[in-house]
This record gives C-alpha cells, sequence and structure tokens, in this order.
C-alpha cells in the first residue's frame, strides 16, 4: 500500500470523552517533536476541551504501532486542564509567562506538565483570529480559577453511566463496616472502637463521616472542639500499639481560652495514657518536619531540573547536575520524611509506646508519616489493594486537601505543597530497595502520580469526605437525575487494558506463602497478619536494657506522666534508634515483615523513571531497569506456558491464578523509558555535548550540522 | 592507613612515626573501604599494644618496600602456591567457560586475531626478548604487508619505543590503535614511519557505529601506558559484545593492561619508595566505568558486580601476578633471575582450562583470574549474570558487516587532550597505501540512507548515557565500609 501524503487538511476530529465539550481549536499549528533547533516536528490541531488540551496530528488517526502501554484516557499529545503546569510564550525568542489577559499573542506557546511532559507549539503559520482563541482559551481554562462545580468530573460523572460496580478489593472507609473490618484486621478493636458521631457532619466537615477512637473517649470531648484534641487511630502494630494521629488547637490570643484548651487536653492524655494503653509519645510534625513550604519550595526547583526546554539546556545544566541536584533539597526532604518514619516505627516495635502524630490539621504530614510507617510495617500495606486501601483510609477519607494542595481551581497558590508525591517519592525509595517485598511496580507508582491529574475520578479531586458527599448529592443542579457517580481511580480499567496493566503487577513480588486452606476463614476482607518481624525475637542487649531504663526514667521524672515525646533530635536517645536501625539491617530481610528503608545519602535516589522519562538525553537503549525486567518476563512467560502444560497434563482444572504477564519479546531492543516516551523516540537521536566533539569536524563531510550538537541518528548504524 | 587513635586523638602511623603513646584503640583503613578498629583493653595488654602497632605499621612498610626491590621474593612465602590438586581439577570442570587469554603466547595473540577478522593484520614477534621495547609485550599486531625489518626502524621514533599497534578490529572495517607520542628527538618526515598512516584505521567509539568511511582511531598519550588502556578497553566494551562476556573481560584486561604495560605497581601505590604522584587509580577507574555500563546495560554483561568487587579487591592482594608488575618483561624477568629454583617447577595449581600453553618462564604466582584461590565455588557463581546474555557472546563473525563496503582510507582521528583530532600525525600528507576500495560512494551512501531514522544502535553497541542523571556512585565498592551497608 502506498502512502501519500495529503496536503490538504484532513478533518480529523478529536475523541471526546462522554461530557466532553471542544471549546476552541486552531489549525496548522506545527509542533515539534523536540526543541533541539532542528525544527523537525508536525503539523496538526490544536484543540481545548473542557477537559484537555489536545494536538491532533495528520497520522493521529492510523494508530500503526499502538504502544504496548497506553493510557485509555489520557493521549500521548493529551494534557488534561489540571496537569497543566505554566504555559509559557515565546514573543521575538524572550519567552513570557502566560497567566491572565494577554495583549500580545505569541508566536510560540511552552505548556510544561505537571507529569513533567514539555510541548512545544509553533503558531506563526496559523491564522491570527485562530491563534488568539486557542491561546486564550488555553490559558483561561488552565490557568485561571475555576468553580468547583466546574471541575470535568461533574460533566462526566452526569454524561457517562457509570456501570463499573466499584467492588474491588479496595477498603474505600466510606463505612462504618469497613472501619470495624481494618480494627479487626490489625487487631486494634480491644481499645478503639469506631464511632458514628459525626454522622451529618456535626462534630466537623474535615473529619470523615467515621473515625476510630480510644474506647474510652467520650461522645461529648469529641464534640467538645469540633474534634481537635482528639486522638485518631490510624492502625495498631501486633503488639498493641497503636499510631495515633490527632489536630491541634489554632493559636489563641485569649488566655482563658487556651488554658481551658491546655486543660483538655491534659485530660485527654491522662486518660489515654493509662493501662490498658501503652505509654504515649507525642510527636509534633510541625517543628520535626519540614514545613508545607519548604517541600513545596524544594519539589518547584527540583521538577524543574527536567522540565527540559530543548536538547542545548539539558547539556548546559548537565555539567553542574549533581550541585544542583543537591541545591532543590527534595532528596534530603524525603530522607528526612523516611528518617522520621523510621523512629514512629521504633516506639511502636520496639519501645511499644503510643505515638501521637500532631499536627494542625493531621491531614498533611501526619498522613505522610503515618502511610509510611504502615508501608514499612504492615505487610498488606504493600500489596497493590492494601496500598490502595490505604490511601483511601489516610488520604482521601482522611481528609488531606488534594483540591487545594494540587491546586486544581487555581485558587491559591499559597496552599499548594506536593504533600501525596512526597509519599509516592518516598514509597518509591522503598520499593527501589526491596522489590519483592511489593505487589505493585515503580510504573505503577509512576501512573499513580499521573492520575492525582486527571479530572474523571473523584479519588483526588476533592478537600474531604464532606466535600465530596455535599457535591455528589447535586443539589445545585436541580435539573440532573440523582447524585452523581463518580469513578475511582483505584479502577484501573478504566485509563489501561489488561495488556497494559500488566506492567502494574510486580511479577517478583515474594508472595507470602498462603495458610492452610483448613484454616482460611472465609469471611470478608480477612487479612492474614503477619507477626514474624525480625526483631521481635531478637533479645535486648544489656546494653539496650539499660538504655530503655534510663530514658523512661528521665521521662518519667521530667514529666511525672507516662507521656514521653520527642522534643529535638539532641535529646532524643539517639543510640537506641540507631540501634534499631543497625540491628534490623544486620539480619536478612524478611519481605512479610518489618522493612525499614536504608537512609544513608547515597541511598536516597531521584526517581528515574518518573522524571526522566520524557528526557531523551538521558535515555539508554537496550538498558535500564527494563533490560533486567524484560528477561524475567520471558522467564515468567515460560514458567507460565510450562505450568499450563502441567496442569493440562494433570487434566486439572485451570484456576484463574494466572496473571497476565506483559509480552516484550518482540521488542528487540527496549528503551530504559520504557513503557513512557514510546512514539518520541522514533525520532530520537543522541547528541553529545559539544565540548567531547568539537574537535570532530574536519573539511570531509564529517557533520552537517547547523547547532552546536553533532546528529549522530541521521547516519547511525 | 593504619591511625592508631589515643583518647578520640588519632594519629596516623607510618613506619618512620614514633609513637609517643599507648594506643588505646587501633583503626586500620583498608583499601578495599573497610574500616577495621582494634580495641586494646587497658589489662596488662598495653605494651603489646604498643609493640602491635609500631609492628605493623613497619610491616606495611616493609612489604611494599620488598614488592618493589624484589617483586617475586616474597614469593616464597606466598600463601597461593602448591595448592591441593583438588582445586586444580574444579578448575578443569568449568567447561562451560570458554577459554579466557593471558596473552603471553604468539598462540593467544594469533587466536584473538582470527577472531576479530582483521584482514591486513599480522603477529609480529619482533619484540619477543623485549629487546626492541622492554614495556610492550612479545609480540605485537601489525600491519601485514610491513616486513620486521621496517618495524624495527619505528620504535626509535615513539616515545618509550612504544609504536602503534592493533588494539582492536571493528567489523565495519575501522581499527582503533595505540601507540605512545611521537619522541621528540625523531624526524616527523622520515621513511621509517611511513608506514603509519596508510594502515592506521580506526574510529572512536560514536565514529565506529556512523556509517562513514571507517575513521582511524589512535588514542595517543604520551607514554601509552594509562589513559589508552583505559581508553581502548572501554570502547571494546562498549563495541565488542565479547569483551562483555565473562572470559572476553578477563582477556581485555589481560592483553590491553596487563600485557600492554600498565604499572599496575605504581599506579596503585604497591610502592612505598614511589612519590604519591606516581599513583593514581586508573585501573579502578576502568572497574568504575564498567560497573556505570553494566549498571546501565545490565542484560548486556556477562559478569556481575561481585565480580567487579572480586577484581576490584584483588588489585591489591600480593598473591596475584597480575598487578604485581609493570609490563611482561618485568613479569616473565622476575621470575627467571629472581627465583631459579621456581623457574622450573611445574606450574603450580592453576593451569588454565583451555590448555594454554605457558611459557615455563612466567611467573608462578597464579594470574588473579584463578579466582578459586580466594573465592569459594558459590562466590564464583555470583560472578555470572544470570540476566545476561543467554550465552558467552559469539565471536565477531567476520564479514556481517563487509569491512570493504565502505573501504577506503578514512580519516586517521587521534584523541589529543580529550577530542579527537583529524590528521595531527605529521606523516598524514602521504597518499593510501591500500588497495583501491570496492564500495561506491553511491553504495555507502544508500547504506546511509536506510539507517536513517533508525534510532537503535546496532546489535552489539552500546551507546551509554553520559548525562548526569545517569552516572551514578558505586555504592557496593565504595559505601562497604560503612557499617549499615554491611
Amino acid at each position: 500500500e502506498i502512502h501519500i501524503k495529503e496536503p490538504i487538511e484532513k478533518e480529523v476530529n478529536p475523541r471526546l470523552l462522554p461530557g466532553e465539550l471542544l471549546l476552541c481549536e486552531a489549525s496548522t499549528v506545527y509542533k515539534y517533536m523536540q526543541e533541539d533547533g532542528s525544527n523537525r516536528g508536525t503539523y496538526g490541531k490544536l484543540v481545548c476541551t473542557n477537559f484537555k488540551i489536545s494536538f491532533l496530528d495528520d497520522d493521529s488517526a492510523s494508530d500503526d504501532n499502538e504502544p504496548q502501554f497506553k493510557n485509555k484516557i489520557v493521549g500521548e499529545n493529551d494534557i488534561t486542564l489540571q496537569c497543566v503546569d505554566q504555559i509559557y510564550g515565546v514573543y521575538d525568542e524572550k519567552k513570557k509567562l502566560l497567566t491572565g489577559q494577554l495583549r500580545k499573542y505569541p508566536e510560540k506557546l511552552i505548556i510544561y506538565c505537571k507529569d513533567l511532559r514539555v510541548f512545544n507549539f509553533c503558531l506563526r503559520y496559523t491564522k491570527e483570529e485562530e491563534v488568539k482563541r486557542i491561546v486564550s482559551g488555553i490559558v483561561h481554562h488552565s490557568q485561571t480559577p475555576k468553580l468547583l462545580k466546574r471541575l470535568f468530573l461533574f460533566s462526566y460523572a452526569s454524561a457517562a453511566p457509570n456501570n463499573t460496580d466499584g467492588r474491588n478489593q479496595t477498603m474505600m472507609f466510606e463505612t462504618l463496616e469497613d472501619w470495624r473490618d481494618e480494627l479487626e484486621r490489625t487487631k486494634g478493636n480491644v481499645r478503639y472502637k469506631a464511632v458514628t458521631t459525626n454522622e451529618g457532619y456535626r462534630v466537623s466537615e474535615k473529619l470523615p463521616l467515621y473515625f476510630v477512637v480510644p474506647i474510652c473517649i467520650s461522645e461529648e470531648s469529641i464534640l467538645k472542639y469540633e474534634g481537635r484534641g482528639i486522638p485518631i487511630w490510624c492502625w495498631s502494630c501486633h503488639n498493641g500499639a497503636a499510631l495515633l494521629k490527632m489536630s491541634t488547637f489554632p493559636k489563641e490570643q485569649d488566655d482563658s481560652t487556651s488554658q481551658m484548651q491546655k486543660a483538655f487536653l491534659d485530660g485527654i492524655y491522662k486518660t489515654i495514657s493509662k493501662p490498658p494503653y501503652e505509654l504515649l509519645k507525642l510527636d509534633d510534625l510541625s517543628s520535626s518536619l519540614p514545613s508545607l513550604q519548604d517541600i513545596q519550595t524544594a519539589y518547584t526547583r527540583f521538577k524543574q531540573l527536567f522540565l527540559i526546554d530543548n536538547s542545548t539546556d539539558f547539556w548546559a545544566t548537565d555539567v553542574k547536575w549533581f550541585s544542583l541536584l543537591e541545591s532543590t533539597n527534595w532528596l534530603e526532604i524525603i530522607r528526612r520524611v523516611l528518617k522520621k518514619a523510621i523512629e514512629v516505627a521504633e516506639c511502636l516495635e520496639i519501645q511499644h509506646t503510643n505515638v501521637l502524630l500532631i499536627e494542625e490539621s493531621a491531614t498533611d504530614l501526619c498522613c505522610v508519616i503515618s502511610s509510611l510507617v504502615q508501608v514499612m510495617m504492615d505487610s498488606y500495606s504493600r500489596t497493590k489493594s492494601g496500598f490502595q486501601s490505604l490511601i483511601q483510609k489516610e488520604w482521601v477519607i482522611g481528609g488531606h486537601g488534594f483540591l487545594d494542595r494540587c491546586n486544581h481551581l487555581h485558587k491559591s497558590e499559597k496552599e499548594e505543597a506536593p504533600v501525596f508525591l512526597l509519599l509516592l517519592n518516598c514509597v518509591w525509595q522503598l520499593v527501589q530497595q526491596y522489590p519483592p517485598a511489593f505487589e505493585f511496580t515503580e510504573t505503577y507508582l509512576t501512573v499513580l502520580s499521573d492520575s492525582l491529574y486527571v479530572p474523571i475520578f473523584s479519588t483526588f479531586f476533592f478537600n474531604s469526605q464532606h466535600q465530596r458527599d455535599t457535591n455528589k448529592s447535586g443539589e445545585s443542579l436541580k435539573t440532573q437525575s440523582g447524585p452523581f457517580r463518580f469513578l475511582t481511580v483505584w479502577d484501573w480499567t478504566v485509563q489501561f487494558d489488561p495488556k497494559a496493566q500488566a506492567f502494574l503487577n510486580n511479577p517478583l513480588y515474594a508472595e507470602k506463602p498462603k495458610p492452610d486452606k483448613s484454616q482460611r476463614k472465609t469471611a470478608r476482607f480477612k487479612h492474614q497478619r503477619q507477626l514474624s518481624l525480625p526483631l521481635t525475637q531478637a533479645k535486648p542487649s544489656t546494653k539496650r536494657g539499660f538504655f530503655r531504663e534510663e530514658t523512661d526514667h528521665l521521662i518519667k521524672n521530667i514529666l511525672g506522666k507516662r507521656i514521653g515525646k520527642f522534643i529535638n533530635s539532641a535529646d532524643e536517645p539517639p543510640n537506641s534508634l540507631r540501634e534499631f536501625y543497625d540491628s534490623w539491617h544486620s539480619k536478612p530481610v524478611d519481605y512479610h515483615g518489618l522493612l525499614l528503608p536504608r537512609i544513608d545519602g547515597p541511598e536516597i535516589k531521584v526517581w528515574a523513571q518518573r522524571y526522566l522519562r520524557w528526557i531523551p538525553e538521558a535515555q539508554l537503549h537496550g538498558g535500564g531497569t527494563i533490560a533486567t525486567a524484560a528477561k524475567i518476563l520471558d522467564l515468567m512467560e515460560e514458567v507460565q506456558s510450562l505450568q499450563v502444560k502441567m496442569d493440562e497434563e494433570h487434566s486439572q482444572a485451570v484456576c484463574g491464578d494466572v496473571h497476565s504477564v506483559p509480552t516484550l519479546r518482540n521488542s528487540a531492543r527496549l528503551s530504559s523509558l520504557f513503557p513512557f516516551a514510546l512514539l518520541q523516540r522514533q525520532s530520537i537521536k543522541p547528541a553529545l555535548p559539544t565540548s567531547t566533539w568539537k574537535d570532530l569536524e574536519d573539511e570531509d563531510d564529517l557533520v552537517k550540522r547547523d547547532d552546536e550538537f553533532v546528529d549522530l541518528s541521521g547516519d547511525m548504524l | 592507613l593504619t591511625p592508631a587513635s589515643s583518647f578520640s586523638k588519632p594519629k596516623v602511623l607510618t613506619a618512620t612515626s614514633t609513637l609517643k603513646f599507648i594506643p588505646e584503640e587501633l583503626a586500620v583503613f583498608c583499601r578495599d573501604f573497610r574500616l577495621l578498629r582494634f580495641y586494646f583493653p587497658e589489662n596488662g595488654l598495653a605494651p603489646q599494644a604498643f609493640r602491635v602497632a609500631n609492628a605493623i605499621a613497619q610491616a606495611r612498610e616493609a612489604a611494599a618496600w620488598l614488592g618493589d626491590a624484589a617483586e617475586g621474593h616474597d614469593g616464597c612465602s606466598c600463601p597461593g602456591e602448591a595448592p591441593p590438586e583438588e582445586e586444580e581439577e574444579e578448575e578443569d570442570e568449568e567447561e562451560g567457560l570458554p577459554a579466557m587469554l593471558l596473552f603471553e603466547s604468539l598462540w593467544d595473540w594469533e587466536k584473538e586475531l582470527q577472531r576479530l577478522g582483521a584482514e591486513g593484520w599480522r603477529v609480529s614477534a619482533v619484540n619477543e626478548r623485549f629487546d626492541m621495547a622492554p614495556s610492550l609485550p612479545k609480540y605485537l599486531w601489525v600491519p601485514s604487508g610491513l616486513l620486521d625489518h621496517d618495524l624495527k626502524r619505528t620504535f626509535a621514533h615513539f616515545q618509550e619505543r612504544r609504536v602503534p599497534r592493533l588494539c582492536w578490529h571493528h567489523p565495519g572495517g575501522g581499527h582503533l590503535l595505540r601507540a605512545a607520542s611521537f619522541h621528540p628527538a625523531s624526524e616527523p618526515g622520515s621513511e621509517d614511519v611511513r608506514w603509519v598512516p596508510g594502515d592506521l584505521g580506526v574510529e572512536a567509539e560514536g565514529g565506529l557505529e556512523r556509517g562513514r568511511p571507517p575513521h582511524h582511531f589512535a588514542p595517543s598519550e604520551p607514554s601509552d601506558r594509562d589513559l589508552n588502556c583505559l581508553l581502548a578497553s572501554l570502547v571494546q566494551l562498549l563495541g565488542d559484545p565479547h569483551a562483555r562476556s565473562l572470559p572476553g573481560f578477563q582477556s581485555l584486561v589481560q592483553r590491553e593492561w596487563v600485557a600492554a604495560g600498565h604499572p599496575f605497581p605504581h599506579r596503585l601505590g604497591l610502592l612505598r619508595r614511589d612519590t604519591p604522584r606516581e599513583e593514581a587509580p586508573v585501573f579502578l577507574l576502568f572497574l568504575d566505568c564498567t560497573w556505570q555500563l553494566l549498571w546501565q546495560f545490565p542484560a548486556d554483561f556477562g559478569f556481575t558486580e561481585a565480580f567487579l568487587l572480586a577484581l576490584h579487591d584483588s588489585s591489591f592482594s600480593p598473591y596475584f601476578s597480575t598487578f604485581r608488575f609493570s609490563c611482561q618483561r618485568q613479569r616473565g624477568h622476575s621470575s627467571v633471575s629472581q627465583l631459579p629454583s621456581q623457574t622450573y617447577r611445574p606450574v603450580g595449581g592453576w593451569q588454565h582450562p583451555g590448555g594454554l600453553r605457558r611459557d615455563p618462564h612466567t611467573c608462578t604466582f597464579p594470574p588473579v583470574w584463578a579466582w578459586g584461590r580466594r573465592y569459594t565455588r558459590q562466590q564464583q557463581e555470583q560472578f555470572q549474570n544470570p540476566v545476561g546474555p543467554p550465552a558467552p557472546a559469539e565471536p565477531l563473525a567476520p564479514g556481517t558487516v563487509s569491512p570493504s563496503l565502505w573501504g577506503g582510507a578514512g580519516l586517521v582521528l587521534t584523541l589529543a587532550k580529550g577530542s579527537l583530532c583529524p590528521h595531527p600525525l605529521p606523516w598524514w600528507s602521504r597518499p593510501s597505501l591500500r588497495p583501491p576500495h570496492r564500495g561506491s560512494p553511491s553504495e555507502s551512501q544508500g547504506m546511509q540512507g536506510g539507517l536513517l531514522g533508525t534510532c537503535n544502535p546496532p546489535p552489539g553497541l552500546l551507546l551509554p548515557c553520559t548525562a548526569g542523571p545517569c552516572i551514578r556512585l558505586w555504592h557496593r565498592c565504595y559505601l562497604r565500609g560503612l557499617p549499615l551497608e554491611q
């Protein structure tokens, strides 16, 4: 078949989702493949809808080479409005940030995305009228404040019949039942109870409908300060020690009020540090961890390292890569967070104390630390459904303000902070240090981080359960029939077909040996607890016993109560933490037991898959972790086919246990960017920095070049 | 290396330093990044502590001196000799492992030349008695058209008499050569050196695969004994799948470093006498570069990080001939003159599985490749990469890419001061001695056109990423000493 390039513009129509409306479009827009001065690219149409910005090139209709890993909702050339980070216009070679009203229209548009893609569009050949419409349309819809109800979420939910049952393994924690199951699973039900006090949100709109508190806490005290000053249960350790969180009182000017609050708190502490409760340790996260502002600043600097305009920029900054990376402080923040989580784990595991995390709203760093501690200590949280349940429990229902923290509505930049991304970055460190301990892969985490910006799922688009519930009913839209039915991000079939979903599962996951069938109970969500933690058997040395006694004594003397406090790192017994860390690392890893991250400087790494996936200069042809993974997947496939053969031999019914394994066999040498950035690769050329290659030039036609870089792709073997 | 501390005040110990206090603790910082701490309890051991500390410091110094003055002397006490017979058998059992080459015999050089399929080159034995160039190996790969008689006259023109010679032949037709820089006293126009340009033919790593007429690439540094070793072997690691197999890698090190005369004792700082300026971890730099490649392309190597670590640590071990000498001559010489009693002893335990004919005059220290000496079978199994290429890489089939396709006397590029320079050689003006090439320009054009747009490098070639995010710290090597990293 002969392909003839049609000069006449083909009518390419954007693929619209239910409820998606085309707002404006511009034709003959030129999209650069990669802004490297070569000006290669494709012509096409740039459209903006109420869901996404999309570039439709002339070939987009024919999908000859379907990538193996494809998102069904957000295509390669789609940018959801929430995914736009910043938009720059280029005027006479000068870059200018585009925010609100525009007086002049740029000749080039650079869109930086929150998933770290960079798009370069040239508008020089577009009609002026269209340029005006598309640029102001894109800027307006992606960069200006928005009403919650204008989120695409609502148009989609009302237009798309949501037939998905939603009954997957993930616990949503929307019902009392779920909380009770979780209490039972962690054996926390002796001392803690799920309460219905907040039904109708009469305690607080910030708290979930149901939550868990110590049994001795009365309804009155919960109601007294809208739930502030009340320890809320997160998780119970196998030895009974629990992880709790509490939101504090705002700073009071009035002396008598603050006196009353102090008395209230003292009362609470007294109640919950009496037996049967364990010793209580308080940890004020606002003083022991970086502030949200610090985190935001660090991440803003960090992501800049990866939002690369072009090759020239890349190689220019590459010279200073290591010092630039260091100066962002992002990895250091990850390290501090991990260290804090280890501290908490030590208190729970070794010292058998309850830990109470304190933060003003208890919905930011509290979520990070409590989630991390659970990932480290509870092997259930390292399965896919367990991790998803954890995110539901601590973040979605727990009341993390996704809407504000992601600044989805462009309301206030002051509220923006990548708290959830920080958690994913920390979990990634664990995943790459102990791959067999996790049922999911780093690709899963990357895809999850991308889903933060896809407004068809309700998961990351509300600040609290209350906000979601009130907006769900659709009361303001009387014409709508019934409440909205939102999708949850955990239904991965919405974004990925089964073949692509296979990339989210870790083929090397060291699955827990299933208990004997005779012993297995049939109860729903009966999660087996893992009790074999490496340290529980370890006999404490005399030295550590001495330390413990001493510190306990000290605490009792100072506070006169059974309450300990993390004060400053200087005051806490540094040896016990170090000893805990050292002793754990000196033993072989039990992938189903306690997992402690290594936090020495060189062990904290850049999450290469997420941050480097669109940067061709950083790719390895046939290299990277995927090179090993491909081999393993081949092996898995072989094992499975043998298994099938064996089953046939024994004429046994093949149970549905066989996971689908992604087939990579046919692809010869994969790039390290796999499974992302597939199509871009074809035009990629490795460029080598000038410094090394300058002298290559010769009177012979060594390289014909018009830029500073040597193009090796054209005539590469 | 051996500081002692007294009441938290550490002092570095050397042989000549006098201890003015009784050490409380002895801390030994090892080259393999271990830190050993010995604590001397006070109950009566104090005088011994003093003596032990001093003895260690002096022994270390003495060992180094000995090693230099009479490399081989302490071979008598070398614990590696006279190994039990079973060990030998074990080695022999490893049939799956194709033989590596030591490049001590003519046969090795012939065999490797054959594997490379480098037509137009031959093995010359002109340096068999090391009288042409003391630091060069016995055998050299030189152009077939060049007679030994003519070759002999070129030696004088190069520093340390290290003439240009072939390192590697790319199946695409390019050649990798190495040589020392021109001797300042020689006359560039002299007839003696005229052979060089015409037959030189090599390309650099990137250039190798570009489908242009082959560029002849000759790394050049004044001495040809340090960075040339590094560069020549790295280029081969990138371009030759065989070099990435375990035996291939060992052969590579043997040829480009050991036989080529890298002054290991000086560079590794095994000799005390040397000024510290002679010390430079060139070989360790090579191991680190190899690790970067291994880390970037885990599925392309037949060996593992464990192997590199073993090699790293073995480079400081006194038991192996591999790193004890500066060149082949010294290696052979020391055993002949200093250890006459051992000269005709049957070569100890280590016999290469391939049944290599080993010169009876070579040193009786085992080479480092006798892994059975220091590593158990289980440990050695960990040297094999499970996800590496399924079988030891096939030798590059000569003619897969016809050398004649691009033929032609391409450029001669020389690496100078970190950059590739065209025709820096003073004798470049001379026309090519090669026969007219068969490949027509249109043919090569067509080839280039066909390759345009493909982005994957050809099979076998690795293109490492040199961008900042892709260069990592080899933490399993450097951080081994930290208690937490174990």
